[in-house]
């Protein structure tokens, strides 16, 4: 067998895994091999050095980590029983409802306010002419300067 | 109180039996995390990412499995993922150009006398070859090596075959050993 091949093995001969078979080749061929011992010794001497012998601690301070994580995701208010996708996908949604609920409750408390539901303009040139006395909508408002102009005029012919 | 009964009290929102199972479970998450990793601050990330898939997702949990076996299936199903993210990341920021890859640091023995010093080098020389093995080959070396978990339980968490783990650990040793050899003239 080559040398390549038994030193490939020589983990698995350290660790007790090969098969019974296996097991004598690598054994005869350490026998008459000395590089293969060599590299089997190399590979011992790292393999059980580095054995660990004790877990690794996590820092103390993680636990605050993880329940201040848990804290702000409770505090996602109604989106909190959603996932993260649907919830990302809820917010501009939400949004969008609230300004379209802010809008027609615009309009539906400015027709309660002029107190009627009927044609804009009519209401519109009633409320300016009761408030000036004069309408603004005829070609020749009475009260204008032209309107008073053609009435001095009509009195002159008629004279 | 056993695994079901703590899994069942989280369900419920009870803190402390959450708080609980962190104490009890947190050694094992955060030793896979650094094992799988080789980083302390990317252990620690993955820990708290852990927990708190965990937290969420205790109601998945029905007792088929043992609690600890299904808390490493989300361990190391995360350290892949992450790894995964990493490696894409790498790729695009071009970062691989600059890395050195299964390029182990030599370790001079002139400058560790000491028997302490000498052991951490042999450490750090294995730590960095299981690094830079295959991300399956690597899980199934550290669960079976550093958390002593038994061939049943590797295939639990890694859901895979009997046969798929012994495979696994096979090419796993066989691959550490060709990267453990050029090592000789360090020591």
């Amino acid at each position: 067998m080559k040398h390549k091949t038994i030193q490939k093995k020589l983990l698995r001969y350290l660790d007790e895994e090969l098969s019974e078979l296996e097991k004598v080749e690598v054994q005869r061929h350490l026998e008459r091999c000395e590089t293969c011992r060599d590299a089997l010794q190399t590979v011992e001497s790292l393999w059980i050095a580095e054995r660990p012998l004790e877990r690794k601690t996590a820092p103390p301070f993680l636990w605050t980590r993880i329940s201040v994580q848990l804290g702000a995701e409770a505090e996602k208010g109604i989106f909190k029983g959603f996932k993260e996708p649907v919830r990302l996908a809820l917010r501009p949604l939400v949004t969008v409802v609230v300004l379209l609920f802010i809008f027609f409750s615009g309009i539906t408390l400015g027709d309660l306010m002029t107190g009627s539901s009927g044609d804009v303009t009519e209401i519109s040139t009633e409320r300016i002419t009761d408030n000036f006395g004069m309408s603004y909508f005829e070609i020749l408002p009475p009260g204008s300067l032209d309107a008073s102009s053609l009435a001095l005029t009509e009195k002159e012919v008629g004279r | 109180m056993n695994d079901q009964e703590l899994a069942t009290k989280i369900k419920n929102g009870d803190q402390n039996a959450f708080k609980q199972l962190y104490q009890e479970y947190q050694h094992l998450v955060y030793d896979i995390s650094y094992r799988m990793s080789g980083n302390q601050e990317e252990a620690e990330d993955i820990t708290q990412d852990v927990f708190i898939k965990i937290f969420h997702g205790v109601a998945k949990f029905r007792g088929e499995a043992k609690l600890s076996s299904w808390i490493y299936r989300i361990a190391v199903n995360t350290c892949l993922k992450r790894a995964r993210r990493k490696k894409l990341e790498s790729w695009i920021s071009l970062e691989f150009l600059f890395q050195e890859q299964g390029q182990l640091e030599p370790v001079s023995p002139e400058v560790s006398p000491d028997q302490q010093i000498e052991t951490a080098e042999k450490e750090q020389i294995v730590q960095e070859a299981i690094q830079s093995l295959p991300e399956r080959q690597k899980t199934a070396l550290i669960l079976h090596r550093y958390e002593n978990l038994s061939y049943e339980e590797i295939a639990s968490v890694m859901e895979i075959s009997l046969s798929a783990v012994e495979s696994l650990l096979h090419r796993a040793k066989d691959n550490l050993t060709q990267k453990l050899l050029p090592m000789k003239k360090y020591l």
